[in-house]
């Protein structure tokens, strides 16, 4: 990752987590909300 | 009024309240993340794109019986109609006995457990929830730790990172290579059941 991601969480210490993961993790490479999804319904079951 | 610039929710009530041009809004909003869940699953665009119609069908008609409550939560909401409709797919294609395993991206369904035509949505749904928790164990320790804190116990990143002694930087990049990985597994058909 680049240095932008790490001054942004220095510049803000409690950051939503949920934008952090969405931010950072899902943006940018497609089919990573697809997975996310297909997690987040498998480990609900 | 700019509608792309409103919340779902608030695209929501507009739709509800008689303008039929916020739901358009609402379906390009999040066409992508929805089509591509459903092709992932399915591994064919057609049978994606009727599944995807099929989706926003139903999407209408819910919110247009006020069954929609999930405030805030659109997006999923719609995921969770396209995860039972995909379900739908596989389970018709296995009753008409059309599911082999190069048409489909489940190898699941070839499975001697789902060959006794007696199943169910839910089983079918459970198998492959199963699937994708075997998935997980291929991972390396490190990305396996942070899906499981995630997904399994809810934990936040700042959580993951003070547990695993790491930087909130690198779990956030931990999961995101878990979740790179996963996909090509995925990709590559290796659902397979034992």
């Amino acid at each position: 990752m680049d240095n932008r991601y790490t001054d942004d969480l220095v510049r803000n210490e409690d950051p939503d987590d949920d934008e952090l993961f969405e931010r950072e993790v899902l943006q940018g490479e497609d089919g990573l909300f697809s997975v996310h999804y297909l997690l987040t319904e498998s480990f609900r079951s | 009024m700019n509608l792309k610039k409103l919340s779902d929710n608030e695209l929501l009530n507009i739709y509800i309240s008689g303008d039929e041009s916020a739901i358009n809004v609402l379906v390009e909003r999040h066409r992508k993340r929805v089509f591509d869940y459903i092709q992932m699953m399915v591994k064919n665009s057609d049978v994606a794109d009727d599944i995807f119609q099929e989706t926003f069908i139903k999407v209408i008609s819910f919110i247009k019986n006020g069954r929609y409550t999930e405030s805030g939560k659109f997006l999923s909401w719609v995921l969770r109609i396209a995860h039972n409709q995909v379900i739908d797919y596989f389970r018709l294609k296995k009753q008409q006995n059309h599911v082999s395993e190069g048409d489909t991206g489940y190898d699941i369904l070839n499975n001697k457990k789902f060959s006794d035509g007696t199943i169910e949505d839910k089983i079918v749904a459970n198998q492959i929830h199963g699937d994708v928790r075997r998935l997980v164990d291929f991972l390396s320790d490190e990305q396996r730790d942070v899906i499981l804190m995630r997904y399994y116990k809810g934990m936040s990143f700042k959580e993951i990172a003070e547990q695993t002694d790491v930087s909130i930087n690198t779990a956030l990049g931990r999961m995101r290579y878990a979740l790179i990985n996963l996909r090509k597994m995925i990709d590559e058909k290796q659902m397979i059941l034992s």
